[in-house]
């Protein structure tokens, strides 16, 4: 379900502990987005490390957090979080875009199979290499994924902006989930069009990264194409006003 | 004897009232042996219905003007609750000066459900009940003399209770007149006989089905409590005989509240005044965060409204926490301490409400624990052994062919790596209900409170943590007419 949308800011030292604070409450305005947890219950803490950390170790600031976690709630952990070595976050929030009508299943074998193609490429390459060209070889098809979404990534954004009537193109810096979010969407959007017809998503998906990962490709020049209208507007600049 | 007040409901009045319908006319022998003295003096005062029915189809206006009580009103039912007190204290056998809430609330609600109550009773119909003054061995018997309606009604009729009983030890039958209120005329008591102290078995079920816990509508349940706690907190006439009000900052409208707000703000004053002195001094030191920040929280702005009887605003409150928390920053001595210390409630430790089971063993010798778990509508019960291997069984079948989805057998998987006991528990689960992800999920929550029994008191409170130990509320939400779904709207059509 959507988070509820206040959140509590960290100012108030003690006001956040164990109640419940009713959102402000406009009159005319009623709440469409709500959670079945009240607004007490704090997110899972999974990470089997936050816990075996010893006690002497650990700083003020920690040793605060975790008393006062001692007094929250906890939600429940969501069913696709374990705390297994071979979860990755940004690999189940790829999975989730790619997912299509709930298929979480179909899904998640593609992903898999799509690392398995980049794993199994890269080990050619490597067998063919030479001796010298061995070392750069990356076959972890982890690093592959992860550098190249961040290859993907644009760094300045344009936003429509409404001033006289008409929408201009304002370059805007982009927050950090936003730009995690384009790389993402890019790529599968440049995969599910551009594929020929009887190519496996899996297939065309492990091309793309090791393109990408290259700074090569289709996405990398959609990147490109971003940054270079954003300063091309960058007359513009003056209309944002955040 | 006589009888505790006692109340119904949290609009009532704590008195109970007979409702007007009810005659006392009744023509059986026992109501009027045994009521004779109360009817004469109380009639009149009895016959008043109070209680709230269900459903309102009018308005009553009446009703929803806010009832304010007088100061005389409430101090008589403070004396009448406390009376009241002391007599169920007599009757139970408790010591009256040491007799709590707790011990009223637990004599109130025994906690056991009417249909046992009512097979377990062996009570004749109303009818048959024999005089009072007979002083023959007799069974145990207790008439019920109040209507139990459906739910939402309150009691309608005068408990009035014949109890008899031969006690192996203290020969002779006891009559126990319960007194409902004040309204015992002065001369009755006389024929009242004293219920004997010690407080047994009969007794005890004698109270509880005078004051059944078994009703449905909790409003109906009994309750005594003291007159503070039912009647809401009001506020006595603010200016005298002229007009002139008391306080000063009544013209203000909040008069309570700025005057904390005052007297907070002269103590950051007068705080600040010291830290500066101290400074002048070179005595300051950096204050040592001694107070408990974690145990504690302000309380909420409900509470406050609470504590000065008056209204505020979010904005308000707010400045008024600001105010607070300023004040906690500045070196305070006891006084400031205190006054702080008034408005911090202290807040629960959240690992202390999981009870944890105690191990059992079975013929074998080998430990085990059961938990169970729900999950949207799947319920699971799992049984974890205490050696074994990490085989996983459910209803009958390994899990790997249960669950062929690498995500569900995750699941299982988690609370045991979470703990490093991935090979080292065997686990038996049945399970019913729900899709593949929700079966996991319950199956998931079951394990994790099997092994709770298993691993340390930290180790739970780090499942709890990492939110293995919290049942999902999240259910499917129902659609909603007008809509497709629950959230998606029918497509938008112009025209």
């Amino acid at each position: 379900m959507a988070a509820p949308t206040a959140k509590v800011s960290r100012g108030w030292s003690g006001l956040a502990l164990g109640v419940r604070i009713a959102v402000l409450r406009l009159p005319g305005l009623t709440q469409v987005r709500w959670s079945r947890y009240g607004p007490e219950y704090q997110d899972p803490q999974i990470d089997k490390e936050y816990y075996r950390k010893p006690l002497a170790q650990l700083t003020e600031e920690e040793t605060y957090e975790r008393e006062l976690r001692k007094t929250q709630v906890i939600k429940a952990a969501p069913a696709t979080k374990t705390s297994s070595v071979f979860e990755d976050p940004v690999i189940s929030k790829f999975t989730n875009m790619m997912m299509k009508g709930g298929n979480k299943i179909l899904a998640r074998s593609l992903m898999t199979q799509t690392l398995e193609a980049v794993k199994r490429k890269q080990f050619e390459k490597y067998h063919a290499a030479s001796a010298e060209e061995q070392a750069t070889v990356e076959r972890n098809p982890y690093t592959i994924f992860h550098q190249a979404l961040k290859n993907c990534e644009p760094v300045i954004g344009l936003v429509p902006i409404l001033k006289g009537g008409h929408f201009y193109q304002v370059p805007v810096p982009l927050a950090e989930r936003r730009r995690r979010f384009l790389a993402m969407k890019w790529m599968i959007t440049e995969c599910r069009e551009k594929k020929p017809r009887r190519m496996l998503m899996p297939e065309k998906l492990s091309q793309e990264l090791l393109e990408a990962f290259c700074n090569r490709g289709p996405v990398i020049k959609r990147k490109h194409d971003m940054h270079k209208m954003a300063e091309a507007n960058r007359a513009l600049a003056h209309y944002r006003w955040w | 004897m006589a009888a505790p007040s006692v109340s119904c409901g949290a609009a009532v009045p704590y008195r109970l009232f007979l409702a007007g319908r009810v005659s006392f006319a009744r023509e059986q022998g026992l109501w009027k042996a045994a009521a004779s003295g109360l009817q004469t003096g109380t009639r009149c005062q009895i016959l008043r219905l109070k209680h709230s029915p269900a459903v309102t189809t009018t308005k009553n206006v009446a009703a929803l003007r806010r009832e304010s009580y007088t100061v005389d009103f409430i101090k008589k039912q403070i004396e009448e609750f406390n009376i009241g007190k002391r007599h169920l204290a007599n009757m139970m056998g408790e010591d009256p000066e040491t007799f709590t809430q707790e011990d009223v609330d637990a004599s109130l609600s025994m906690g056991f459900s009417r249909q046992e109550y009512w097979n377990g009773l062996p009570c004749p119909p109303p009818g048959d009940l024999p005089d009072p003054r007979d002083r023959t061995q007799g069974s145990c018997i207790a008439g019920r003399f109040f209507t139990s309606g459906p739910a939402g009604e309150a009691l309608t009729e005068l408990i009035h209770v014949v109890f008899w009983r031969l006690l192996e030890k203290t020969a002779g039958p006891y009559v126990v007149h319960l007194r409902l209120g004040a309204v015992l005329p002065p001369g009755g008591e006389g024929h009242l006989e004293t219920c004997r102290g010690d407080m047994c078995q009969e007794h005890r079920r004698a109270i509880t089905y005078l004051f059944p816990s078994g009703l449905f509508e909790k409003r109906a349940r009994p309750i005594m409590k003291h007159p503070e706690e039912i009647f809401p907190k009001q506020r006595a006439v603010q200016w005298g005989e002229d007009g002139r009000p008391f306080h000063f900052l009544f013209y203000t409208g909040k008069q309570s509240y700025y005057s904390l707000m005052h007297e907070a703000y002269g103590k950051v004053l007068h705080a600040e005044e010291r830290q500066d002195q101290l400074r002048a001094k070179g005595l300051f030191s950096e204050k040592s965060k001694s107070k408990d920040l974690i145990g504690s929280r302000w309380l909420i702005k409900e509470e406050l409204e609470e504590m000065l009887v008056e209204k505020l605003s979010d904005q308000d409150y707010a400045q008024f926490i600001r105010l607070l928390e300023r004040l906690s920053a500045l070196p305070c001595d006891a006084a400031e301490e205190e006054f702080v210390g008034r408005f911090r409630r202290t807040v629960t430790v959240q690992s202390k409400k999981h009870l944890i089971e105690p191990l059992q063993y079975d013929e074998q010798g080998m430990a085990f624990s059961t938990g169970q778990g729900k999950r949207k509508t799947a319920n699971a019960e799992a049984v974890v052994y205490g050696h074994g291997s990490g085989k996983i069984e459910i209803n009958g079948v390994d899990y790997l062919l249960y669950f062929p989805v690498t995500q569900d057998r995750e699941q299982l998987m988690f609370p045991f790596h979470f703990l490093d006991r991935l090979g080292k528990h065997d686990v038996t689960c049945t399970v019913s209900g729900g899709g593949r992800s929700s079966q996991a999920g319950a199956i998931r929550l079951a394990m994790s409170r099997a092994l709770c029994s298993f691993i340390t008191e930290d180790e739970v409170e780090w499942m709890r943590q990492a939110g293995l130990l919290t049942t999902d509320p999240r259910v499917r939400e129902r659609k909603k007419p007008g809509q497709e779904g629950a959230r998606r709207k029918f497509t938008w059509k112009k025209r």
